[in-house]
């Protein structure tokens, strides 16, 4: 073995030492019979001589032996190989253009697998492929009670571990901090790190102890990024105490780097601190992620109040399917021995695998594509570019023919050149993305400067480039190689313009190609076009309330340590002292027309999906007056009243886009529809309430979008603690600001504080509506690189067919031809083109804006001014690139063409 | 069928070399002695044959090469077998075998 792999490498690498020895061996070969024969009696001449005869052909031998090394091949690739790299040093412009096309088609795509492949990385925690999801089919987003889950974790067999934890806002901070900074954290089961197969760098993680008696354990585990953030990476760490939302914590342990629990770490909700699911009493909520209920006690009491996301490890050899059944037959069980459960309401068990998401995978679809329409693109410039080069090479291919070599072999040798562009393309576009990745994801993760995620390409993405390179070195070098070589090929060395046939079957091709880069250069940029539009008249639409004159006031007594009694109190002064503030004309306690007032509720009926999947609230809790303040007009009805607000009643109001959707051309008053709150004291029951008006629709969700179900019901006050006022202003509440502030801070100098106008609010909701966003941006810039690099094809194209017709173009001036008339011939040729192709690309365009439209809410797949625009803008760069051509051939004298033959 | 015509024959060349090479090391020039003296002057190996036939063999792992000083003390490459070959070598002598048994009681009948 090894002397087998000496020899090929001696072969390969010692080439000239090789053909020496052979030389030399076949020489002493020869003097030996010499010897031989003047010992047999012959004089050393004739000796010499039918030595020599008997010898035969030396070359054709030693060729044989070149071949028998088995190396014959590879050698040939390496010519090839050192040849093409000479054709390219010698045609350095072409090489450039060529090499600098590729890396804008390799680099998008490569940027964006980037990206692809970090948003595919499976969790990092232990063998990730057999954790799964546990939740129930209906009502607040899957989560579990505890008793709920105490009980299938005890009775169920598929799991090695069942784990549940719950996410919640903190403040972290000293008390003598004003501002404290705010984080996401976990209430978790003691098995959480265990099962999930994570250890703590410092410390350790909770004791089952720890985890048994509601509210006796305060102790905390961190984050690796919050240690080494906010705690600077104290080496004392371990014992410390710290506050959360004025509590004092003892930190026991720091987690291993980039874990997260279940969030993307880029996410900025991502939990940074862990705490015993115990504790979970002793902490206020946020009311962000779930609502408190009216005794701590019930946390861990009462059955029908959710608040658990439950994960669970399959046992080695259990699938989904065997777990799948087997909490189906436990919840069955639990249905019979609880009445008050809702028996229709089924629990599922899914992968935790991203790519598993069909919602996931449409929006991939799309950034997979558009960069490979670009890649496309330019693949068939080169093409385009290759063809032309090859008709100039023609002679050099049909002289190797001749001389004796096979179609296979020059085919070879033409792809061996198309395969080394494309991997000096691969290697320029894998810098270009370096280059862009380091940019990119802030498109898609506003803070990713504070992230400690690593974009640092791995193997897949070198793979995936290198395919890609290698892929598209064969697409644009193929046809080209094949067309070059073709066998009639030869007969026509000399000159190509009198080939009338081969011409024009190359020109379709050409052409072909042309029509085809027009037309994918529309399908990314109609999208491009619908998606700008869409976000201009986001940008200039109403978003439905009032956006000068309001000012939502967040505060929160948490460091204030107030009883209920002096919190309630607390808020009845505030309000009454900003009542006398000059230019306030009302302030109502409770409800915001954005997002950040009190939501929770949902319409279980109307099952609304937001791209990833879950099912969202589509509501918020509002007191009386809130219509008005808001400056949301209703169209029909009325709004609550302070009685209804003070018991709660089951009255609704709904906005226009509901009434149309659900009862379309019916009287929406007095219809019933089921809501459900989560600050209902989580009955599990929705109440059927009747809907008393209807609100004209609003931006209420995300910026610039209608949500298509939305609803409001009367906002009721169960805590004192951490509460919004909607002030209305009779001036800018910008200006209003700073005496409401000196307001609070004179009442309670440590309340926690938070002011915003609606404009700050839609600020907020732009980062909500990122998708489409990050959507244009990225369509916008394929398409104008998709636009750029088809205009260099169109150029090309007329082009090179003007030179090639400058003959022919002579003859028509010499028999009458004005410049007008070459100038029309031309232009009409290449607007052919592209007529063609606009055609073929508006179908295209429109399809992928039909499926981008079910993906973004509002956009109008099928707005004529958007094509309009897009085509005319498409056309005007077509007939720049159409003209330049068409003028030199308008040029071309006579006399000159005609000599040229 | 030119193809297996030659296949044929490069096979019976690869046994005769690697026979020739059991006895001990060999340069080409003393191969062709030996084939020659062996077969009592009926198969006369041509040398256009035979450094190909040794170059693919040893490139197959059969025979190895080096560089030795002759009998006529000069620099000459010597061929010699290896395990592998030694291997190859009782295959093809079988292989053969049998095949000339079959062959002759074919022509024995007819």
């Amino acid at each position: 073995m090894i002397g087998w792999l000496k020899m090929r490498w001696r072969a390969l690498f010692r080439k000239n030492r090789m053909e020496q020895e052979l030389d030399e061996e076949l020489r002493y070969h020869l003097e030996s019979v010499i010897e031989q024969k003047i010992a047999g009696g012959m004089s050393p001449q004739e000796a010499r001589l039918e030595a020599f005869r008997g010898f035969g052909g030396v070359e054709r031998m030693k060729e044989q032996c070149r071949d028998a090394r088995g190396v014959r091949l590879i050698n040939e690739f390496k010519q090839d190989l050192r040849y093409g790299l000479r054709m390219l040093a010698k045609n350095p412009g072409f090489t450039a253009v060529v090499v600098f096309t590729l890396a804008l088609g390799i680099g998008v795509n490569t940027a964006l697998f980037t990206l692809f492949n970090i948003q595919t990385r499976p969790l990092p925690v232990s063998n990730p492929e057999t954790i799964v999801g546990v939740g129930y089919s209906a009502g607040t987003e899957g989560r579990f009670s505890f008793s709920d889950y105490i009980f299938f974790r005890d009775q169920s067999h598929s799991f090695s571990g069942l784990i549940a934890s719950a996410w919640e806002k903190f403040l972290i901070g000293e008390r003598a901090t004003a501002e404290p900074e705010e984080v996401a954290g976990e209430f978790v089961s003691d098995n959480f790190f265990s099962v999930l197969g994570v250890r703590p760098i410092r410390g350790r993680t909770f004791t089952k102890e720890e985890n048994s008696v509601p509210g006796r354990d305060p102790v905390v585990v961190l984050s690796h990024r919050l240690w080494q953030g906010r705690f600077a990476g104290d080496p004392k760490i371990i014992g410390r105490q710290i506050l959360l939302t004025g509590k004092s914590f003892v930190v026991i342990g720091v987690m291993e780097r980039g874990f997260a629990g279940f969030s993307e770490p880029f996410d900025s909700f991502a939990p940074e601190l862990w705490l015993p699911l115990m504790m979970r009493g002793e902490m206020g909520t946020s009311g962000l992620e779930s609502t408190s209920p009216e005794d701590k006690k019930e946390w861990f009491g009462r059955r029908s109040f959710p608040w658990l996301n439950v994960h669970g490890r399959l046992k080695t050899g259990k699938t989904m399917k065997d777990a799948n059944a087997e909490m189906t037959v436990l919840r069955n069980q639990l249905a019979q021995a609880f009445p008050e459960i809702d028996a229709k309401v089924r629990v599922s068990v899914f992968s935790m695998d991203r790519r598993s998401d069909k919602g996931f995978w449409m929006v991939m679809a799309i950034f997979v594509s558009a960069p490979g329409i670009v890649l496309l693109i330019a693949c068939f410039n080169i093409a385009n570019l290759l063809l032309a080069r090859a008709a100039a090479r023609q002679k050099e291919i049909g002289v190797r023919l001749c001389l004796g070599a096979s179609r296979g072999r020059v085919i070879r040798q033409l792809l061996t050149e198309s395969l080394l562009l494309a991997f000096l393309g691969g290697i320029a576009g894998l810098l270009l993305a370096w280059w862009g990745v380091a940019y990119l994801p802030y498109y898609f993760w506003p803070d990713f400067a504070k992230l400690p995620a690593t974009l640092a390409p791995d193997w897949r993405v070198f793979a995936f480039t290198f395919f890609v390179s290698m892929l598209s070195g064969i697409l644009f070098g193929l046809t080209p190689a094949l067309r070059a070589t073709r066998p009639d090929l030869i007969t026509f060395t000399r000159d190509e313009v009198t080939s009338f046939g081969l011409a024009i079957q190359r020109s379709i091709l050409r052409n072909g190609l042309a029509v085809a880069q027009v037309a994918l250069c529309l399908v990314l940029l109609i999208p491009a076009g619908l998606l700008l539009r869409f976000l201009i008249r986001a940008m200039a639409s109403d978003p439905g309330y009032e956006t000068k004159k309001l000012l939502n006031v967040w505060y929160g007594l948490e460091f204030a340590n107030y009883d209920e009694p002096r919190a309630r109190q607390f808020n009845q002064e505030l309000i009454s002292r900003l009542r006398t503030l000059p230019g306030v004309q009302s302030v109502i306690l409770g409800g915001s027309p954005f997002r950040g007032g009190t939501s929770g509720v949902s319409l279980p009926e109307v099952t609304v999906y937001d791209g990833s999947g879950r099912q969202r609230d589509n509501g918020y809790a509002v007191s009386p007056g809130f219509f008005e303040t808001a400056g949301i007009p209703l169209l029909r009805g009325r709004g609550f009243t302070e009685n209804e607000a003070f018991f709660s009643a089951d009255v609704v109001v709904v906005s226009e886009s509901t009434a149309r959707r659900l009862w379309p051309g019916e009287e929406p008053l007095g219809k019933m529809l089921r809501i459900s709150r989560g600050d209902l004291t989580g009955a599990s029951i929705s109440p059927l309430a009747q809907v008393v008006g209807v609100a004209r629709d609003a931006h209420t969700w995300h910026f610039s979008e209608i949500p298509p179900v939305f609803a409001y019901v009367p906002h009721i006050q169960r805590q004192w603690v951490n509460l919004n006022l909607l002030v209305r202003t009779s001036v800018d509440a910008n200006e209003i600001k700073p005496a409401v502030q000196a307001a609070i801070r004179l009442l309670e100098p440590v309340a926690r504080l938070r002011l915003e106008t609606p404009e700050e609010a839609i600020a907020t909701l732009k980062q909500g509506s990122r998708g489409p966003r990050i959507l244009s941006q990225l369509s916008t810039t394929l398409g104008l690189l998709a636009l750029l690099l088809a205009a260099l094809g169109i150029y090309g194209v007329t082009a090179y067919s003007v030179s090639h017709r400058t003959h022919e173009i002579g003859i028509r001036m010499a028999l009458g031809a004005d410049r007008r008339d070459v100038l029309r011939l031309v232009l009409g040729q290449g607007f052919r083109l592209v007529g063609i192709g606009t055609i073929l690309g508006i179908a295209g365009g429109a399809a992928i804006s039909r499926v981008i439209s079910f993906l973004i809410f509002g956009l109008s797949p099928f707005d004529p001014i958007t094509y309009l625009c897009v085509v005319l803008f498409l056309a005007a760069v077509a007939l720049l690139a159409t003209y330049l051509p068409a003028r030199r051939a308008a040029r071309v004298d006579p006399m000159v063409a005609l000599r040229h033959e | 069928m030119k193809k297996s015509k030659t296949d044929l024959l490069q096979g019976t060349l690869d046994l005769i070399v690697l026979k020739m090479l059991q006895g001990g090391a060999a340069n080409g020039y003393q191969i062709t002695q030996r084939i020659q003296v062996l077969s009592k002057d009926v198969l006369s190996i041509n040398y256009g044959s035979l450094y190909p036939a040794l170059h693919r063999l040893e490139a197959r792992g059969w025979i190895t090469a080096e560089w030795r000083a002759s009998d006529n003390n000069r620099r000459a490459r010597y061929y010699a077998l290896t395990v592998a070959g030694r291997k190859q070598l009782a295959v093809e002598q079988q292989t053969w075998e049998r095949f000339s048994g079959a062959l002759e009681e074919i022509l024995r009948t007819s």
